[in-house]
């Protein structure tokens, strides 16, 4: 059983619904890494995930006792956690950095193995990163949860209030969009497009 | 077959949920376009390098713990407040007197031991209440209790059984203090008790 699942979990949620303070330590550790995703998928990029995080646990040690049904509590903190990313982005005047067609693709590729191999590795990474949060909301929410703890289809359908079977298209449909991208082959005037392909599929 | 359909095999072998009729499928689709195998091997690889690069972004998650303790403080900072603002200065008085005398000569002590070792005072926490007014009467610091309960939140219980109500107990007490404090806003905005000096005579109030 996933420690986001199950009757442990549902108790935990209902001692943090009466003031627990243990189980409101014991949820948040739980559950903070996926928070993290999601204010990956949403926060400004110049904005500071840490200063995110710090403020989506004030909420929910704040206002957890206003929460009714134990059932709700997943999409609960995934809206806390958005609005956060999301009040952030409007309070801010940011500077967009927008994807270009010559940065995710090219020059990151080197065929040289050894100990650069990690850093080209991570470098990757870095750019697939990039590219996924560009992608619209409905593709790369479940996307970057899909890599927090090994969380399931049901697990993340249960945070995005979302069937499993739409989850798994999305995953699936967003990975293409990620493949796509890196080749370049979706990007037009250094801004990423978006295409009928990318509409949200459900 | 659709490119949903194959991109939706290719993530459940990424995902480890590909059931045997998924890998026949692929085997098939891949013996009529072999590239499906270098799609799949590609899409693997993002995968592995797009979850490091999450996974490196996430980890600063674990340094971040609940704020019990700040949200507590930051309530009690709040009720001062609007204890001082909205109840006049004489509750923001009595407030300071609990917060600066502290639990000696602001309520009974905790009974840590259970009732056997204070037999006179009950088994129940309405038994020992009622000793602890009682007794505090007979000192002189019980004046009186106040008989409204007031309620602060109540709901149905979920199991339908009843209801669960917070309420507040009033009882009326009276301390001699050397010294009477009064809370005052620093230009921070921090509460800070202040001596606060009264005339001698009595209000009549009491």
């Amino acid at each position: 059983m996933s420690v986001l699942e199950g009757p442990q979990v549902r108790r935990e949620v209902l001692a943090a619904m009466r003031g627990d303070p243990d189980a409101l330590r014991t949820l948040w550790q739980q559950h903070r890494r996926w928070v993290a995703a999601i204010l990956l998928a949403h926060k400004p990029r110049e904005a500071d995930l840490e200063d995110l995080l710090q403020e989506v646990a004030m909420v929910m040690v704040r206002s957890m006792h206003e929460l009714r049904d134990p059932a709700a509590f997943k999409p609960w903190l995934r809206m806390v956690a958005v609005n956060a990313a999301k009040a952030l982005g409007r309070s801010t005047s940011l500077r967009r950095l927008r994807y270009t067609a010559d940065a995710p693709g090219e020059g990151a590729a080197s065929p040289d193995p050894g100990p650069e191999a990690m850093v080209r590795t991570r470098e990757e990474g870095r750019q697939l990163l990039e590219i996924a949060e560009q992608l619209p909301e409905g593709y790369r929410e479940p996307l970057l949860m899909r890599c927090i703890q090994g969380m399931s289809y049901r697990e993340i359908g249960r945070v995005l209030d979302l069937p499993e079977t739409t989850i798994e298209t999305r995953i699936a449909r967003g990975r293409r969009m990620l493949r796509e991208l890196l080749a370049g082959r979706a990007t037009r005037d250094g801004v990423l497009k978006q295409t009928p392909s990318m509409e949200i599929e459900s | 077959m659709n490119a949903t359909d194959r991109d939706v095999l290719i993530s459940r072998i990424i995902d480890g949920e590909a059931s045997a009729e998924d890998w026949s499928l692929v085997r098939a689709m891949a013996e009529r376009d072999p590239t499906l195998w270098s799609e799949l091997a590609a899409a693997q690889q993002d995968h592995t390098e797009l979850c490091a690069a999450v996974a490196m972004r996430v980890d600063i998650a674990e340094q971040i713990e609940a704020p019990i303790e700040e949200v507590a403080s930051q309530t009690l900072r709040r009720r001062l407040r609007l204890a001082g603002s909205g109840g006049g200065w004489l509750i923001a008085a009595a407030l300071a007197l609990a917060w600066v005398l502290g639990p000696h000569t602001g309520r009974p002590a905790p009974v840590s031991h259970g009732a056997a070792l204070f037999p006179h005072i009950g088994t129940t926490p309405e038994e020992a209440l009622e000793a602890y007014i009682q007794r505090g009467a007979q000192s002189g610091r019980v004046v009186g209790v106040v008989p409204e309960l007031l309620v602060q939140d109540s709901w149905a219980l979920e199991d339908g059984s009843g209801y669960e109500i917070y309420y507040i107990r009033q009882i009326v007490e009276r301390v001699v203090v050397p010294d009477l404090y009064r809370l005052t806003q620093t230009e921070s905005g921090e509460l800070v008790p202040t001596k606060a000096p009264l005339p001698s005579q009595r209000s009549g109030r009491m």
